[in-house]
């Protein structure tokens, strides 16, 4: 038993040292994003499209080391923090709450070579969209995702770079009755000093939803919508390289 | 049921006996160098709150850097800003939005190491209510790093102002004390016709200076321990102490919308203040740093009739995190 235990820790040990020289953090925590979230809805009495700039502030970690992918997403729920100043006192025309309220994923990572990793990964979580076109962004309903992805990891040079694809579905009841999208995601990351630098994320997400609108839900008739909710947003911020 | 007794206990014997045994360990020293650090870090920290007796709460973020830059030489930064600044709202003209902006210097006085016994956790668990650590009995010597300096530097600060929370006997408006004002037209509004109620909130600015003393501590010790696995213990800590002194209490002037301003003034004030704060990092690796401060601001004097002289207006808890990144940047005063 001693053996097994010695054996499985040498094992990890090995793991983690090998962990020193692959990978990156991309620790937006926080992060900035520029972007724009277009919103369509049919057989919706409040609005039929709106489009706005994505919010701009982050809180999210995207960490790829040798064996392991994991991904934290508070996005939407910092900003809406960032934002209690302004939308207590209706300052906000509409809010940009998109994505991650608290949000994640967790892959393995295959290959043996320095400079390339092939991985999948699991996402599961608590996500937001203004589909309510809410002003206040703490006032906005969540729902749960989860899916799967694929991602590959590849150093090129003093570059870094990433790139995810994912597939999801979203369910919350008396809101989304039925839902679904994929992402796309890069990330490109330059070391300037000392292993830390800044890496840049675009990233593209598209939603589509059969929903019960919030004026429907609280009207009793719960009448569907159908939306669509589409988003490109360019990510920075300081990234710790392996 | 004696010889079921015998047997509990010949076997609590025999736990306990296991458990000295499990004592007798061994382990090899991996590093144990607390100058082997970086001696740079720099925070951006997402979310901050400050509990204080001016208006309730502030949240926000902030950035913080330290700077070890040499033998003798300690500096140090810390800004905060406000996104969620309780009362802030309430007006557009009165409040003002938490920020708090100061920078130092340190002279060390002492910087030495000494070889003692620290505390290395083996394992932790939880089962219901009850938690069981398990220590290496005595600890494992380590080199454990201790330094000592005077500090001072400057600190500015703005926050909303309740005034409700501030003696209504001893704050004025325009020379008319708060108890009477808020019977009169101060707070309500005559321009329009309903004659609504204004918000009875304010800001106030404090510049100041502060000195005092800093206690820092670093171990930088990793073991290998037969059967465990890598331990450390890990330390870059900061205790400090200082004294503030402001020059001025700025209380903001209250505006009503029927244009009139109204000077604010607390009859009774104090310039000087104390805090007292904790600062925790790893000395090399990487990962998120709190920092903790309470204390008391320059503001406002205590009311002569309180046995203890602390005015809860000015009384203040702060706490404050994020992931920083050290940096290993060659020193520039050596003090020698």
């Amino acid at each position: 038993m001693k053996k097994n235990v010695t054996t499985f820790c040498l094992l990890l040990l090995a793991t983690l040292t090998k962990a020193q020289t692959v990978g990156m953090n991309c620790q937006y925590f926080p992060g900035l994003q520029v972007g724009f979230v277009s919103v369509k809805a049919t057989n919706n009495a409040q609005f039929s499209k709106y489009r706005f700039g994505a919010a701009t502030p982050l809180l999210m970690i995207d960490r790829i080391t040798n064996r392991w992918y994991v991904n934290m997403d508070f996005n939407a729920l910092y900003y809406a923090a960032t934002q209690t100043n302004k939308a207590n006192d209706d300052r906000i025309k509409i809010s940009k709450a998109e994505g991650g309220l608290y949000a994640g994923r967790v892959g393995y990572m295959f290959g043996e070579k320095d400079d390339f990793r092939f991985g999948v990964n699991g996402n599961i979580g608590f996500l937001t969209s203004n589909l309510d076109s809410i002003d206040r962004p703490l006032k906005q309903r969540g729902y749960i995702n989860y899916g799967l992805g694929v991602l590959a990891y590849k150093k090129i040079g003093k570059f870094r770079a990433v790139a995810k694809v994912g597939y999801e579905l979203y369910r919350k009841k008396n809101f989304i009755t039925k839902g679904s999208g994929f992402y796309l995601e890069g990330t490109l990351g330059y070391s300037f000093f000392q292993k830390y630098g800044l890496s840049v994320m675009p990233c593209f997400y598209s939603k589509k939803f059969d929903y019960i609108p919030l004026a429907e839900k609280s009207a009793g008739t719960m009448t569907e919508a159908k939306g669509k909710v589409r988003s490109f947003v360019l990510r920075v911020g300081l990234t710790k390289f392996f | 049921m004696k010889t079921n007794l015998y047997t509990a206990v010949f076997l609590i014997m025999i736990a306990a006996t296991n458990r000295l045994n499990a004592q007798s360990i061994s382990y090899t020293y991996e590093h144990d160098d607390p100058f082997d650090i970086k001696n740079f870090s720099a925070t951006i920290d997402p979310f901050f709150i400050d509990v204080n007796g001016h208006n309730g709460y502030s949240f926000g973020w902030g950035a913080r850097a330290e700077f070890m830059a040499g033998k003798r030489l300690l500096v140090n930064f810390d800004m905060r800003t406000g996104f969620g600044t309780n009362l802030y709202r309430k007006s557009n003209e009165n409040t003002r939005n938490y920020f708090n902006m100061e920078g130092g210097l340190g002279l060390v006085l002492v910087n030495r190491m000494k070889r003692k016994n620290v505390p290395i956790i083996l394992s932790q668990t939880t089962s219901g209510n009850t938690k069981t650590t398990v220590y290496i009995k005595g600890g494992v010597p380590a080199n454990c790093r201790f330094l000592f300096a005077l500090r001072g530097g400057f600190l500015q600060y703005t926050n909303s102002l309740n005034y409700e929370k501030i003696a209504d006997s001893l704050l004025t408006f325009n020379d008319i004390t708060y108890r009477e004002a808020k019977t009169g037209n101060v707070f309500k509004d005559t321009i329009s016709d309903l004659g609504t109620d204004i918000a009875q909130v304010g800001g106030i600015y404090i510049p100041a200076v502060y000195a005092g003393l800093q206690f820092r501590r670093i171990r930088n010790l990793l073991i290998d321990v037969s059967g465990w696995g890598y331990r450390g213990n890990m330390m870059y800590s900061d205790f400090y102490v200082d004294v503030l002194f402001a020059p001025l209490i700025g209380i903001k002037d209250f505006k009503n919308p029927d244009g009139t301003t109204y000077k604010v003034k607390h009859q009774e004030t104090t310039n000087l203040g104390w805090r007292l704060g904790w600062f925790l990092r790893k000395p090399k690796d990487q990962g998120f740093s709190f920092k903790l401060e309470i204390g008391s601001r320059p503001g406002f004097k205590a009311p002569k009739n309180t046995n203890v002289p602390v005015n809860k207006s000015n009384m203040y808890c702060m706490m404050t995190f994020g992931l920083y990144i050290p940096l290993k940047i060659k020193p520039f005063y050596d003090g020698e």
